[in-house]
């Protein structure tokens, strides 16, 4: 294995800041957490109390969210830090406890990760490889994102519309070369990007006024969120930085692209869902006076993923944090301006969802069978069926990735028994 | 006249349902969550419903971040059938938050609209 200090150390810098700043109530990732800091930060809700409910709501991504695709490829995914230092920084009743807490978290989990890939990497049968399989059919998927979402809110004919226009758009990707004007956009690159222009242009046709006086209302949060942008500025130039170094990715989808050397892929993926998440965190961090940890995911992570030195990416990471704080009250009044983003916002997170897990469904299946071709899709696709009956303890997008991995210990745990 | 602002999953539905049991005793608009809270914040409405999947997670988010737990209220939750005395009680005890399983709207928006009525005509 590598000895890579740097990296544990800067994960160790960047879940010490993050637990640090959810202990004084004044951030959180997870956008469930959110809400309840006003209440954390009163005392009325004590730190057992909001460890209790942080873990709870956060324990299951961190395990299946997260963690396979780590396992898939190296990179960790930004929940297992965001959301484990959401927990430890509300827990404990001291902020300096919070931030040693949250660098030894931070510092010991990037650690064990590496050590855990090196040792699957020395099984008598080494299935990792197979695993980059998992990319492929969600590279050629990414244009569905933005259309499942026109589907979700605008029904069936701009749907159809906008599934012929990604279709056009691949073809003409491969018709003009787009690959060799700018190395790395690939054609599935190309049909997330057009299919999201044409959904957020349908998104800005019905105008809306702002609510007068909404800036005034939350004039006391607005401070509260300002004071907070020193630490959230240091956590966005970090988070970049290990993006950049192609360690940190925010999504699932995203730590595929990335981990497979697609940064600019990944980079479109973070933007789109950034756009999706951009309407709720600010509405929850306004009303809240709680920002999100990481901004809106991904952004300041896709920044990383693009810039060509790492000195540029910590730039970024922190000027993208600045444009979402102090510009909040313009962020509110485009969102009382163009109404349908907020519709927009959820449509989005949910179709990435949606297409990640059909997706990763095909691609899990996929490399199950590559790493034990017969065995694989039988037991692969036995668990997919086993975790619907016990009511989806593991999470749909998870599933097959996870029984891929079993398998991939199944085979080499036949390989020693001599079968 | 009190108003209630519904918001989340499924809005217009409830909130036409609540319509035809308040009968025009009662002032019934349908928003976003942020707008109604906005709404409540600056004293256009004077309750506030939510509605998601679950009961317990959206639909009062932004509620709770604003009100504090206190004032609010998960009256249904998905997976049980709701308590007939949730609804009641939350009004009773002086919450003017609600949040209802989405599965739920058409039990828990009469009850709740029912124990509006009678706490403000009392």
């Amino acid at each position: 294995m590598e000895v890579l200090p740097w990296k544990w150390l800067l994960f160790g810098v960047i879940s010490a800041l993050a637990a640090w700043i959810a202990n004084r109530g004044r951030s959180a990732y997870h956008d469930g957490l959110r809400p309840l800091m006003p209440e954390y930060r009163r005392g009325e809700l004590s730190h057992r109390q909001a460890g209790r409910k942080a873990y709870d709501i956060s324990i299951g991504f961190i395990l299946f969210y997260a963690l396979p695709f780590t396992i898939a490829n190296g990179v960790m995914v930004s929940h297992t830090i965001f959301l484990a230092a959401d927990v430890i920084g509300v827990i404990l009743a001291g902020p300096l406890l919070a931030l040693l807490a949250g660098g030894v978290y931070g510092f010991g989990v990037s650690t064990l990760l590496d050590l855990l890939l090196l040792g699957l990497s020395r099984l008598p049968v080494n299935f990792l490889p197979h695993l980059g399989q998992l990319l492929q059919p969600l590279g050629y998927m990414l244009g569905l994102m933005p259309v499942v979402a026109v589907f979700q809110l605008y029904g069936k004919r701009l749907g159809a519309a906008s599934l012929l226009l990604v279709v056009l758009a691949r073809w003409a990707a491969g018709a003009f070369q787009t690959e060799t004007l700018l190395p790395g956009l690939t054609a599935d690159g190309i049909t997330l990007a057009v299919g999201s222009v044409f959904l957020i242009a349908l998104a800005l046709r019905r105008r809306g006024a702002p609510f007068p006086g909404e800036v005034e209302l939350f004039a006391d949060n607005l401070r509260l969120l300002r004071g907070a942008a020193p630490v959230l500025l240091l956590i966005g130039a970090c988070a970049a930085l290990a993006a950049n170094a192609g360690w940190l990715a925010g999504e699932p989808a995203a730590a595929l692209l990335l981990g497979g050397g697609r940064p600019i892929d990944a980079a479109l993926v973070a933007l789109f869902s950034a756009v999706g998440f951009m309407p709720l965190v600010v509405s929850s961090s306004v009303v809240s006076g709680a920002y999100s940890t990481q901004g809106y995911p991904d952004w300041v992570l896709g920044a990383g993923y693009l810039a060509a030195s790492p000195i540029g990416a910590a730039l970024a990471g922190a000027g993208i944090i600045a444009i979402e704080v102090f510009g909040l009250p313009f962020w509110m009044r485009l969102l009382g301006r163009f109404p349908d983003l907020r519709e927009l916002g959820g449509a989005v997170r949910d179709s990435m969802t949606i297409v990640t897990e059909l997706a990763l469904l095909i691609g899990g299946f996929v490399s199950a069978n590559a790493i034990w071709p017969g065995y694989g899709l039988l037991i692969a696709g036995g668990m997919y069926f086993l975790n619907e009956t016990a009511g989806r303890p593991v999470i749909r997008l998870a599933i097959a990735p996870v029984a891929a991995i079993a398998v991939g210990l199944l085979v080499n745990l036949a390989t020693l028994a001599g079968m | 006249m009190k108003k209630i602002v519904v918001t989340g999953m499924g809005k217009e539905k409830a909130g036409k349902l609540a319509q035809e049991i308040a009968g025009g005793r009662l002032e019934i608009i349908t928003a976003s969550d942020y707008e109604g809270i906005l709404a409540l914040k600056s004293g256009q409405a004077d309750y506030y419903f939510g509605i998601c999947q679950s009961g317990a997670g959206g639909a009062l988010a932004l509620a709770i971040g604003m009100l504090g737990s206190s004032r609010c209220a998960t009256v249904s939750m998905i997976g049980k059938s709701p308590d007939p005395q949730a609804a009641e009680n939350a009004v009773k005890d002086g919450k003017v938050a609600f949040g209802f399983a989405n599965d739920h709207v058409e039990e828990v928006v009469p009850r709740l609209i029912k124990a509006l009525l009678a706490k403000n005509e009392a």
